[in-house]
């Protein structure tokens, strides 16, 4: 009999109980596979990087001490995210951009809110993977630029002319496809 | 990081809001398949290196054993071949058989005590067995005669030389002597 609380159901998976990892997966794996498709490009590339986070997930499940299920949401999110992100690098996919353009110039993006959850993911995967990367890290996930910057490799101003791309992009999207999602 | 709408919408989607054909069952066999695979690799991999350290630890240690082993089983021979000639019983005999000096030169050039008595055996064995036999003329005294057969009646004459016979203490076997070189003195039998 399986435990239905994450705690416990972390203490048995910890003791190499089969059951209790399996269950655990399906608890997290279609969140966690929502995250690695807005930041990879293909599903073969998603699925590769969870099958590597997972992994990392059971393997670091020792030394994780639980402290809330959110807390332990995140903790699995940041291990997808930073797969995801190490997969960029591997591809080269993350490009430095020059944009001569007003950077702090605010981008209406409120209409995103108001897209289905489906919707709201296509429309994330049509922008190129450079500015999704920073969408997603600075709009969704709710990192600084610094701290992006950091996570990236990149400086500061490049990951604000990023942002300042996409956004643009995204609204250029919205804009064209009006009818469909409105705004 | 504040959860806002973007991100509290995304991070609960449902399988059908991913958009994709996503097969969770095979990517869990996947998953599973990896994390055992891991511990298997992980348990070769230590037994490895649990042999490979086991065997660094004891080399060493095994190839002393047995040299020590093999100079022991050396020593034992070289006892048994001269068991019939001498025992080393005493510190003194130790000593003579194995000079201080020259164990402590060997010993600088590496070997083991043992290995350098074995060593020290072995060149005086190899000295002994080349050495040259001096030969030597041995007076006999009366004393050293046991029994004097010298058949005075009969003596045997050969090359000019008088032979008797006679027989040493110690030992059965009778000799013909030439009494010449003998410096006894033989009672004629009146």
């Amino acid at each position: 009999m399986l435990p239905n609380n994450t705690k416990d159901l972390i203490e048995d998976c910890k003791a190499g109980n089969q059951n209790a990892q399996r269950m655990l997966f399906e608890r997290f794996n279609i969140p966690m596979m929502g995250v690695c498709l807005r930041y990879l490009k293909s599903r073969e590339d998603a699925e590769e990087v969870m099958l590597e986070g997972f992994f990392k997930v059971f393997r670091s499940l020792d030394q994780l001490s639980y402290h809330s299920e959110i807390a332990f949401f995140g903790w699995i999110k940041q291990i997808m995210i930073n797969q995801s992100l190490m997969m960029l690098r591997k591809q080269k996919e993350i490009r430095i951009l020059s944009i001569n353009e007003d950077l702090d110039k605010e981008t209406d993006i409120s209409p995103l809110e108001n897209l289905r959850t489906a919707d709201l993911l296509k429309v994330i995967q049509m922008i190129p993977v450079g500015y999704r990367t920073v969408f997603n890290l600075y709009e969704v996930e709710g990192y600084k630029h610094h701290e992006i910057s950091e996570m990236l490799g990149i400086t500061v101003g490049t990951s604000k002319s990023q942002l300042f791309k996409a956004k643009k992009m995204l609204k250029e999207i919205l804009e064209s496809e009006n009818s469909e999602y409105g705004t | 990081m504040e959860p806002n709408d973007l991100n509290r919408k995304l991070d609960f989607i449902t399988e059908k809001e991913l958009g994709v054909a996503y097969d969770a069952e095979l990517m869990w066999q996947k998953v599973n398949t990896k994390l055992h695979a891991n511990h298997s690799a992980l348990y070769w991999r230590m037994l490895a290196v649990a042999c490979v350290t086991l065997l660094i630890v004891t080399l060493p240690l095994g190839i002393s054993d047995r040299q020590e082993a093999s100079s022991s089983l050396a020593l034992e021979a070289f006892d048994q071949v001269e068991k019939g000639e001498e025992l080393l019983t005493t510190k003194e005999q130790e000593a003579r058989k194995f000079p201080k000096a020259k164990l402590l030169r060997l010993q600088k050039k590496g070997l083991t005590v043992t290995e350098a008595k074995v060593d020290l055996r072995l060149r005086d064995s190899l000295l002994k067995k080349t050495r040259p036999v001096a030969q030597q003329k041995k007076n006999f005294s009366t004393k050293d005669i046991s029994v004097i057969q010298a058949s005075l009646e009969s003596p045997n004459t050969e090359n000019g030389s008088t032979m008797i016979k006679a027989r040493l203490f110690a030992s059965s076997t009778e000799l013909n002597i030439d009494y010449q070189p003998l410096n006894v003195r033989i009672n004629e039998k009146k």
